[in-house]
């Protein structure tokens, strides 16, 4: 059982550190399974969303758990709101594809994260150092391509626009 | 895997080389050389001439299929055991002519493939692919081709002959197959573990943990690119 192991969703969920699995703090991080199709990120997101996935099949209170981790995320650092935009990119498509396998209250979510982007402004531009050693730089950049190309079409959603 | 065994048999050429390399001598030069290369910084600028395919002159297309990288596993261990960041530049570390033969599997044209969400994300709406440190991870086409013969479309081949769990492409939307014919100017070479892109599973020499060729080009144009997505079985 792929989230049953040290590191796993359910371990994370049982010790209340669903946040720090998302975030891929120590044994939570993810890695890419091949140099080709690896994404830029502290964690492998699709991998760590898969095993929230199985997880749902057979627990209660997965979803309530994954949208409260992910509104933590949205209320830290600069760091972890771009990583918690990189999770709603990932269910968004998932959800226009309809390989969205849970319930997540994503439109409430991205109007969180569209204040949330507009309090990290100054820093979202910088180098943004996660806990696990992870440098990502620019992450304005990836956050202004996937409110063009996936928020915006698919959403409705401005993450960029406070006040729309 | 016609292919996957292949890869996997050392030629001749290669089996004497590897033998040269095990020799404690030669173990011993080659610690030599790792100091020398990080401490060096005029050594590491000459090997990293020497690790290049590109630099906007045409590719030698003399060698075909090389095998595995010529790397003992106690030569491994020391590359891996180094930070990544620190890592020395491959040219100090592996044969010249393997190096050339290597890279000379990349001069057809390079490929690599991803799934349609990361399409999306990360090459929508940009005009370059690769990351962030000028550097993208890539496969010969010519593999990737025989895949594609071998499956006959099928993504599941895909996931096998790559490395990837069963089903990791139809739980991205499908799979993206991206091409480049003209390489000539990416600066193909020889991984060295520094790229931003070298994750935990990353070994030296120019072969995945998989045994997939793979070499790294600077970032690619993409007006360059050949896009072919594969639909789901």
């Amino acid at each position: 059982m792929a989230d049953g192991k040290k590191g796993g969703f359910r371990e994370a969920m049982a010790r209340g550190e669903v946040e720090s699995f998302l975030r891929g703090d120590g044994s939570y991080r993810k890695f890419p399974q091949s140099d080709f199709a690896g994404e830029d990120a502290p964690t492998d997101t699709w991998k760590a969303l898969q095993e929230i996935y199985d997880a749902a099949k057979e627990t209660d209170g997965v979803e309530n758990a994954l949208s409260e981790g992910m509104s933590a995320l949205l209320s830290g650092t600069a760091a972890d709101v771009y990583l918690a935009v990189l999770y709603l990119t990932r269910l968004s498509l998932a959800k226009q594809g309809g390989r969205l396998p849970l319930h997540v209250p994503l439109h409430e979510l991205l109007l969180s994260a569209r204040e949330a982007v507009e309090k990290h402004r100054d820093a979202l531009p910088g180098e943004l150092t996660f806990p696990n050693g992870f440098v990502k730089k620019a992450a304005l950049a990836d956050i202004e391509r996937w409110n063009e190309v996936v928020f915006l079409p698919c959403c409705g959603v401005d993450l960029l626009q406070p006040n729309k | 895997m016609a292919k996957t065994a292949k890869m996997s048999e050392l030629p001749g050429k290669a089996n004497r080389l590897k033998q040269w390399l095990s020799a404690a001598g030669v173990w011993f030069l080659f610690t030599v050389v790792l100091l020398l290369s990080a401490g060096n910084p005029a050594f590491a600028e000459k090997a990293s001439a020497e690790n290049a395919a590109g630099d906007g002159k045409a590719l030698s297309c003399e060698w075909k299929w090389m095998g595995k990288a010529p790397l003992t596993a106690d030569q491994i261990q020391a590359i891996l055991a180094i930070p990544k960041g620190e890592r020395p530049d491959p040219a100090t570390y592996l044969d010249k002519k393997y190096m050339k033969r290597h890279l000379s599997q990349f001069c057809d044209g390079v490929s690599f493939v991803m799934g349609l969400d990361n399409y999306v994300m990360y090459v929508l709406a940009r005009k370059s692919i690769g990351r962030e440190d000028n550097s993208c991870f890539v496969m010969p086409k010519s593999v990737c081709d025989e895949i594609a013969k071998a499956g006959k479309g099928k993504i599941s081949v895909y996931e096998q002959a790559l490395g990837f769990e069963p089903g990791y492409f139809q739980g991205h939307g499908g799979l993206v197959r991206i091409d480049v014919i003209d390489v000539a100017d990416l600066h193909i070479r020889i991984p060295s573990g520094n790229e931003a892109g070298a994750n935990s599973w990353w070994v030296p020499g120019g072969y995945t943990s998989g045994g997939v060729p793979e070499a790294v080009s600077d970032l690619i144009p993409k007006a360059r690119i050949i896009v072919t997505r594969l639909q789901e079985e």
